[in-house]
């Protein structure tokens, strides 16, 4: 090679820095920046309507986990308007004083939502967020092969420990959720810390070994679909997906209560363009976008106007479409951080018996 | 074969099956008709029209796009920067040589998220954009020391007179590099950006930090569907890519074998 060639190579590695930099810095126009979960959590048709109807472009920045938001938000909190993270991410991000008191009066369409999702721990005035999508998780049964199995009809956690469901029973595989699971079943609150409680909640978890066939977080609906358990806990989507595959599976919302994750919006506190962000959010919550959004996505939805824009199949079914008195049976989990060791503790003790 | 052979190739079969069994059924299950991995009910190409349908639109597209340029930057950036270092440390004395070595390696040593971490903060503090730049600039801080290693070894091998007779013949330092050096080297350095192609098209935590507001990498998007619940589509993007690296693969080992032959000749 000649000089000349290093000339240019060295000319084009400068171009294309250049290039980089000038394409990441440019600026069109109006635009919002929002951050979440990808894989259509916010559908990319609902967006590009938005966009038609506005003008305003929407950048969505797609992360893996409400700790990345959290990290993301608090390095750049000039670059990002709205983003959506779970209850207790709220909760954190409320109190390091992150967060956008919101404006309702620039949107008007929050009357929307249905005060059975409001008020929360998690921001009690409804101040600082919007909740977006609800999920739950719930008992998924197959009756007919409980019956099969001589076993009493599953209303309640307290069933699971007939010993005619040995070998019988899928778990999704996190010791808050099943801890969570036991001291429910003992009419206590999840994340208990008294002592007492979580020995006895221990002892308790230990009888439910026999009857575990498989510990499952990403498809415990599968062991259900292939008659390897007749009973599942696990999130509702996961359910909503057993069900499709086999119509014959039931969710059982049990007595004592179930758990509930709430994932709102937030605005953060020196969002670059707030006005645009609150266009984008009273456009969200209007009732025939929230259906569609609630259709696409197969959560929950919190706006209460949205119900009568839903399918009928949708709006039919509990685990999509939550009844109110069920969702005034939930409860979140509060303060993970101050059991997660011991519980881990518990449960791996438990794991390995 | 004798008893030791026969229980070293159990041993090695073994060890495959067990290594690629998962990349396997993420292979089957792309053509599984049934959405659920628990059941087979037959062969469907669904899978991959939807996930066409998807790349035309412009969420898995776009982050498609933005990998492979981010990629292909990394490797040629880490691959002038990662050959300059190694060829100037080769004039530095035995001390320094260990020291420069030490300090290239140490991107490797250090976990991810701390890296990812505070280059956010670093980068914050330049005011650099986040984006193109910031993504190419983080992945070639991770891809640089696999360049310097492997031109290293490379350089090692070169006899030492071969460059001081050229030196003695007039040539300059410049040229001995430009004539005699580079040529011998470019098979490592091809592997090694190859190499650095593969990193950066994998890398999932440093990019979530490093993409900023307006660009996704691929790894990312699909890891952040997990919410959501990950389809089968995805398996066909695996099988894809599979199919993509193994074709980087096999260029290697083309460039790879034709630069043996040229040794044998030289």
């Amino acid at each position: 090679m000649k000089r000349s060639n290093y000339i240019t190579m060295g000319v084009l590695l400068i171009a294309i820095l250049a290039f980089v930099w000038m394409t990441s810095t440019k600026d069109k126009g109006e635009e919002i920046n929002l951050m979440t979960w990808g894989g259509d959590f916010i559908p990319r048709v609902i967006i590009d309507e938005f966009t038609e109807e506005t003008g305003i472009k929407v950048n969505y920045k797609e992360v893996t986990s409400n700790e990345d938001m959290q990290s993301l938000l608090e390095a750049n909190p000039d670059q990002y308007d709205l983003a959506v993270v779970t209850d207790y991410m709220v909760d954190i991000l409320r109190q390091n004083g992150m967060l956008e008191k919101l404006d309702k009066s620039k949107m008007p369409n929050v009357q929307n939502i249905n005060p059975v999702y409001q008020g929360n721990y998690y921001d009690p005035n409804d101040e600082y967020s919007i909740p977006y999508a609800v999920s739950t998780s719930f008992l998924l049964v197959n009756p007919e092969a409980v019956a099969a199995l001589g076993a009493r009809p599953i209303t309640s956690y307290k069933d699971l420990w007939q010993p005619e469901l040995k070998n019988k029973i899928v778990l999704i595989d996190w010791s808050v959720e099943i801890i969570g699971l036991v001291l429910k079943s003992l009419g206590y609150e999840y994340n208990e810390t008294d002592p007492v409680k979580v020995a006895q909640a221990k002892e308790k978890l230990f009888e439910l070994k026999p009857n575990i066939v498989r510990f499952e977080t990403n498809t415990p609906e599968d062991s259900l679909v292939n008659g390897e358990a007749v009973v599942g806990f696990m999130y509702s989507n996961q359910a909503v997906k057993g069900q499709t595959a086999n119509p014959k599976l039931q969710p059982v919302f049990p007595e004592e209560g179930f758990p509930i994750y709430i994932d709102s919006w937030v605005m953060s506190k020196q969002a670059p363009h707030k006005d645009a962000a609150y266009k984008f959010l009273n456009f969200i919550l209007q009732p025939e976008i929230a259906a569609r959004i609630a259709e696409m996505t197969k959560f929950t939805s919190p706006n209460k106007a949205a119900e009568q824009h839903l399918s009928d199949e949708f709006r039919n079914n509990p685990m999509l479409n939550l009844p109110d008195d069920a969702a005034r049976r939930t409860s979140f989990y509060i303060g993970v951080e101050k059991v997660l060791e011991e519980y881990e503790h518990i449960y791996s003790e438990f794991k390995l018996r | 074969m004798t008893k030791a052979n026969r229980w070293q190739t159990i041993y090695l079969a073994v060890f495959f099956v067990i290594l690629y069994l998962p990349v396997l059924s993420v292979i089957l299950y792309s053509f599984n008709a049934n959405p659920s991995t628990a059941k087979w009910t037959g062969l469907t190409l669904d899978w991959y029209r939807e996930l066409f349908d998807d790349l035309k639109k412009h969420a898995t597209g776009e982050a498609l796009v933005v990998s492979i340029q981010v990629a292909v930057l990394t490797a040629a950036l880490s691959a002038v920067l990662g050959t300059a270092a190694a060829i100037v440390s080769q004039s530095l004395s035995e001390r320094m040589k260990k020291a420069v070595q030490w300090v290239m390696l140490l991107p490797l040593l250090v976990p991810e998220v701390a890296l990812g971490v505070s280059l956010l903060m670093f980068f914050n503090a330049l005011r650099l954009p986040f984006g193109h730049l910031t993504l190419v600039l983080s992945h070639s801080l991770f891809c640089v020391p696999y360049v310097y290693v492997m031109v290293r070894l490379r350089l090692a091998e070169i006899d030492r007179e071969v460059i001081e007779s050229a030196r003695d013949l007039g040539a300059t330092r410049w040229q001995a590099v430009r004539t005699i050096i580079l040529p011998l080297v470019m098979p490592s350095i091809i592997t090694a950006s190859l190499l650095a192609i593969a990193m950066s098209l994998d890398d999932v935590v440093i990019s979530t930090y490093m993409s900023g507001p307006r660009t996704t990498t691929l790894p990312v998007h699909i890891f952040s569907m997990m919410r959501v619940g990950v389809t089968p589509k995805v398996n066909a993007l695996c099988t894809l890519i599979l199919l993509g690296t193994f074709l980087i693969i096999g260029l290697n080992q083309v460039v790879s074998m034709k630069s043996k032959t040229r040794g044998l000749s030289n």
